[in-house]
């Protein structure tokens, strides 16, 4: 008997930790968490794999720990997609309806969406996404516009591609553990997916999900991400900026960052010095707080203006009433929500996973994994209009056949 | 449509790019699972097929030779029957009827044909016969006819034989009744046999009113069914009535009607009546009597002078034991 229990693996590779998650999907339809893994990355710098073995051992790390906790072995993965590499842009297209009474069939909206993601991409590069946005029928916005009545029909689709050996090497680490990517999901669309509310995506709202080595960012509109974007600098550049600036070592400056970094300067007062360790120890120093606040603001405040810049004329604050929600390890330094409100002009919050998420996964960190889960199976059942699922038997042999 | 959707190219995707990888590329966990996976994969491959090909054996051997579906295969050889009837007969007769080879395989045994031949003897009304496979044993269960009368018949220039028939009119030839038990039957007259295709005779029609009349004077009268030596269905067929003679009285006419043959116990009653009411009187012995009249019962007495029957007369009183009378 086939079983009707699939044990789906969302795996993100960071620059700064691995994370997997098991979710066990009944019959389709429910999801519960039942494995975690977390490792160290090593591989990994602006979430491109740049060492293969190291990035797959503790890839393999996390998988098994997360494997040994479900109590049985995962049957795909979702995998979270960032990195430099990915761009997007936007193309639509336009064609009359062919039926003599203007009503749109479902030939007509396929020729739509066809033609729209039809755009030649540049040599080495591969699509990741196509978001698909709202259709116009004679400039009006319709979900769905099979059986209604009009002469244009456009369909836009926001593409994300990127470098096809960079994708590769992330699905090569998964595949160098014997298992299938199913889902290749930008990580931007994953954490945004959870961290924000149906009604604020229709509304419109601007995701950042700032990591240790690059920053995503998701603009929504109408429901769907209109705009997608990676911005290759994240909290590690904090870190650097620190540890240049006060002249310390990486661990050090992460040490202070975490302790006394902030997104805004707060400290009034320039004599305010704070301990490099507290301990008394020998070679611990003190440095003047205002510094440390300086260099971390100046860099977060540059960090959101990079953003900013990246978005263009697709940012509009009249059209984001919902405003900006900060998520990921990044988002954990105090005064960040602040700042991207001044930098953008809307409001800022930090975002939090749903209620139904339980206390150990509730660090924004773990939105993206959470995300992918949420996302992956979310696109599953919808896909694009007009596919239907093929198969039955033949697919159920061939599933059962197949090696795992 | 400016282009029709077959013809629009779509974009290199990332699930163009192949999932597969090298193995030295394979951590040893991912090597692991890859052989695990193999094997699954192997094992499933083999189960599928080896289901395939019994399938196919089964399809051909069924087109060539259907019979060779029905043969198990190779079985334990029989270790014991067991065997039990209601009657008399016994193992030594099993044996020799079912003549099982040496070492016969249980599963080989042909229970149709064994019943067949257990039920060639009319001895033996119904037979079940059963394979006990947890410890290879046959089991036997037969139920016996039970004999009401007994006849001699001779066909042909053989030597007449002793044959039995049963309630239901079954004529056969009985098998381990002791003598002394076969004696007390009494012996049946004015029937004509009919001979089966299978050397056998047809049943006896009637059988099973005279085994009521037996069941119901054994019971009823004892004494005087001791003395019943012959019971005879000469006028059966025509008058529907049973002649019984006895020792004491050579002629006993009962009436074997069927809607009168739940009577037997007042007919019977009758007789006892007659028998104690004569001997009281010291009538001379009974010569016939018959009960086919309906209410009237001539009594004809025996003639002790003459040693003829005494003629019918009208019924007197009890003192003149010759005449008929009505009871």
């Amino acid at each position: 008997m086939i079983s009707k229990t699939r044990l789906i693996g969302a795996v993100e590779i960071g620059t700064s930790k691995v994370t997997v998650l098991v979710g066990e999907l009944t019959r389709g339809r429910t999801l519960n968490i039942v494995g975690f893994g977390s490792c160290q990355s090593r591989g990994v710098i602006k979430g491109s794999v740049v060492d293969y073995k190291e990035a797959s051992a503790c890839t393999h790390a996390a998988l098994r720990s997360a494997e040994e906790g479900a109590g049985a072995p995962v049957d795909a993965v979702y995998l979270a997609q960032t990195g430099g590499h990915l761009e997007g842009f936007y193309n639509e297209t336009a064609v009359n309806v062919n039926a003599a009474d203007n009503c749109v069939s479902a030939v007509d909206i396929d020729t739509a969406c066809r033609l729209a993601m039809a755009k030649e991409l540049p040599e080495g590069r591969a699509v990741v996404h196509h978001i698909r946005r709202p259709f116009r029928l004679d400039g009006r916005l319709v979900p769905d516009p099979e059986h209604l009545v009009g002469r244009r029909l456009e369909a836009g689709y926001w593409t994300v591609h990127g470098s096809e050996a960079k994708i590769g090497d992330h699905i090569h680490v998964i595949t160098g553990f014997n298992l299938r990517v199913d889902e290749l999901i930008l990580s931007s669309l994953a954490s945004g997916t959870m961290v924000t509310a149906p009604e604020e995506r229709q509304n419109g709202v601007l995701v950042l999900d700032i990591g240790c080595g690059t920053t995503d960012f998701v603009l929504y509109h109408d429901g769907v991400a209109y705009h997608t974007g990676v911005v290759p600098v994240g909290g590690d550049h904090f870190t650097n900026d620190l540890s240049l600036g006060l002249r310390l070592t990486r661990g050090q400056a992460e040490t202070l960052k975490l302790r006394y970094g902030s997104a805004t300067a707060r400290a009034k007062d320039k004599h305010e010095k704070v301990w490099l360790n507290g301990d008394f120890s020998i070679g611990d120093r003190q440095f003047p707080r205002q510094s440390i606040e300086q260099i971390t603001s100046s860099r977060a405040r540059e960090l959101l203006e990079v953003v900013r810049k990246k978005l263009g004329p697709a940012f509009v604050p009249e059209q984001t009433p919902v405003g900006v929600i900060l998520t990921g390890g990044g988002a954990k330094l105090p005064g960040i929500d602040e700042a991207a409100s001044k930098v953008f002009g809307v409001p800022g919050r930090l975002g939090g996973p749903p209620s139904w998420v339980s206390d150990e996964l509730r660090d924004p960190g773990f939105s993206t994994a959470l995300g992918l889960l949420y996302f992956g199976l979310s696109a599953q059942a919808e896909r694009a209009p007009g596919t239907r699922r093929s198969g039955g038997i033949f697919q159920s042999l061939k599933r059962i056949l197949a090696p795992s | 449509m400016s282009l029709p959707a077959a013809n629009s190219p779509l974009s290199r995707s990332w699930k163009d790019i192949r999932q597969g990888v090298n193995p030295r590329a394979m951590s040893r966990e991912g090597r692991r699972r890859r052989i695990f996976a193999a094997a699954k994969f192997v094992t499933l491959c083999a189960v599928v097929a080896g289901a395939a090909w019994t399938g196919l054996e089964v399809y051909l051997t069924y087109e060539s030779n259907p019979a060779r579906l029905k043969d198990a295969g190779p079985s334990v050889p029989l270790k014991q029957v067991v065997f039990s009837a209601d009657g008399v007969l016994d193992r030594g007769w099993l044996g020799q009827t079912l003549a099982l080879p040496k070492g016969a395989s249980l599963m080989k045994l042909d229970l149709a044909a064994l019943e067949a031949r257990l039920l060639a003897s009319g001895q033996v009304q119904t037979v079940i016969l059963r394979r006990r496979f947890t410890d290879n044993t046959l089991v036997v269960t037969v139920q016996e006819r039970t004999p009401v009368a007994r006849l001699m018949v001779q066909v042909g220039e053989m030597s007449p034989r002793l044959l039995l028939a049963a309630r239901d009119g079954v004529v056969y030839e009985g098998t381990g009744y002791a003598p002394a038990a076969l004696d007390l039957l009494p012996w049946l007259d004015g029937v004509q046999l009919r001979r089966t295709q299978r050397r056998g005779f047809e049943p006896i029609a009637g059988m099973d009113r005279i085994a009521a009349l037996l069941t119901a004077a054994q019971g009823l009268v004892p004494d005087l069914c001791a003395g019943w030596q012959v019971v005879s269905l000469a006028r059966f067929a025509s008058d529907q009535e049973i002649i019984v003679r006895s020792r004491e009285i050579p002629e006993i006419i009962f009436d074997a009607r069927v809607d009168v043959r739940e009577d037997y116990p007042r007919q019977l009653a009758r007789l006892n009546h007659i028998v104690e009411f004569l001997h009281t009187r010291g009538a001379p012995p009974m010569q016939r009597v018959n009960f086919a009249l309906g209410s009237q019962v001539p009594v004809e007495l025996q003639d002790t002078a003459s040693s003829t029957p005494a003629r019918s007369v009208r019924p007197k009183p009890a003192s003149q034991p010759k005449q008929r009378s009505d009871f």
